[in-house]
């Protein structure tokens, strides 16, 4: 925490005592303005689109989303949010097909850029979680590597919106495009 | 002189803090195609054939086998047969599947229509390895997909007197042959 000041005054006022029972009086004001230093956080390096396709069997790629946060804070907040969110949960949707829900979940990264531990179990949408960056935050780039993940994951069966629920559904032979934007705020905590 | 310090104010001046928030998007996309299941067909109790001696028919130009009947189930009027042979439509003998100078008898194959009786209705065509699938209609014989009440198509194989004949010629005396074929039908709708 730096601490500025801005301005520092301090007057005395001289009281002159004279034979005379004369008496001034002057004053001033003294201030001191403090400005405390902004806590700064940063997100950097994540990918704008996270693509994949599902063969019923096996994603062409894995949904996951390297990239770095830097807080100057140690304990920052962090919450996603999706367009499609409904009750807390997240969902891919197509025209026409039922929607697809997924679970997103944040985790750190190790040097390797595999997922090392994880820091927010399956995420609500729209609900913050605390973090604790102290094991992990390093500069604002992260110049050794990015620091954290953002991995999104599938129930297969369970209810109507699960994965393979959904993959069951489709009967037509054409191509499905399931989207969603996911927004994250990070926000320092004090 | 006495020096009085007279009214003083302090002010300490918090400048307003906007707590920084970063916020980031992106976007997802999954692409799911699957094959449509289309119009369901099976084919059942296809089964072995076997020619003996003492089974094949003595015509003016070929032997035939016994009428091979299994099941077609189409939800579509027509279907497609594709057929394919291990041997290229020879027959080989067992021991010598391998040797390219033994022994071989050509045969064709035909496909027919079969009445719940066992009966043939009609001779639909004759199939070859190798050529563009036939279409075939049966769709007044379709039974289900099991052919509970009976088979609803056959196969025969005809060996042309000529070249069985030619193979005979060929065998030693006093030692058994097994001639054989894998024979290998695809159906698939007709759309």
């Amino acid at each position: 925490m730096n601490k500025t000041i801005l301005s520092g005054l301090s007057a005395i006022a001289l009281l002159a005592t004279g034979a005379v029972n004369a008496q001034v009086t002057e004053s001033v004001d003294v201030g001191v303005t403090i400005q405390k230093e902004a806590p700064v956080v940063t997100i950097s390096g994540l990918d704008s689109a996270m693509t994949s396709s599902y063969d019923g069997d096996r994603f062409s790629e894995v949904l996951r989303n390297n990239f770095c946060i830097y807080s100057s804070t140690v304990n920052f907040s962090f919450m996603l949010e999706g367009t499609n969110d409904q009750g807390g949960d997240f969902f891919l949707s197509a025209p026409g097909e039922t929607l697809l829900g997924y679970h997103p979940s944040l985790s750190q990264a190790s040097p390797t850029g595999n997922i090392e531990a994880s820091l927010t179990g399956e995420l609500t949408a729209g609900e913050a979680v605390s973090i604790d960056g102290n094991e992990f935050v390093q500069d604002e780039t992260c110049t050794d590597y990015e620091n954290v993940i953002l991995a999104l994951s599938f129930y297969a069966y369970g209810n109507p919106n699960d994965l393979n629920t959904v993959y069951d559904s489709i009967d037509d032979g054409l191509e499905h495009v399931f989207t969603d934007t996911l927004t994250m705020t990070v926000t320092p905590e004090l | 002189m006495k020096f009085q310090i007279f009214g003083s104010v302090a002010a300490f001046l918090f400048m307003p803090v906007a707590h920084a928030q970063v916020s980031e998007s992106a976007d997802i996309m999954l692409t799911i195609q699957k094959e449509s299941s289309g119009p369901a067909i099976s084919l059942t109790k296809f089964q072995d054939m076997r020619f003996s001696q003492h089974e094949l028919i003595d015509g003016n130009t070929s032997y035939t086998s016994p009428i091979n009947t299994f099941c077609v189930y189409s939800e579509t009027p027509t279907f497609t047969v594709e057929v394919n042979t291990a041997n290229n439509r020879k027959l080989v003998d067992s021991t010598e599947l391998a040797d390219p100078d033994a022994i071989k008898i050509h045969y064709t194959m035909g496909l027919s229509e079969i009445a719940e009786d066992g009966s043939v209705i009609q001779f639909l065509d004759s199939i070859y390895p190798g050529h563009a699938p036939e279409v075939i209609d049966i769709s007044k014989s379709m039974r289900g997909e099991n052919c509970d009440t009976g088979n609803n198509i056959g196969l025969d194989l005809g060996i042309r007197k000529v070249n069985f004949d030619a193979a005979l010629e060929k065998l030693e005396p006093g030692r058994d042959y097994e001639f054989v074929d894998t024979i290998t039908l695809t159906i698939a709708p007709n759309l």
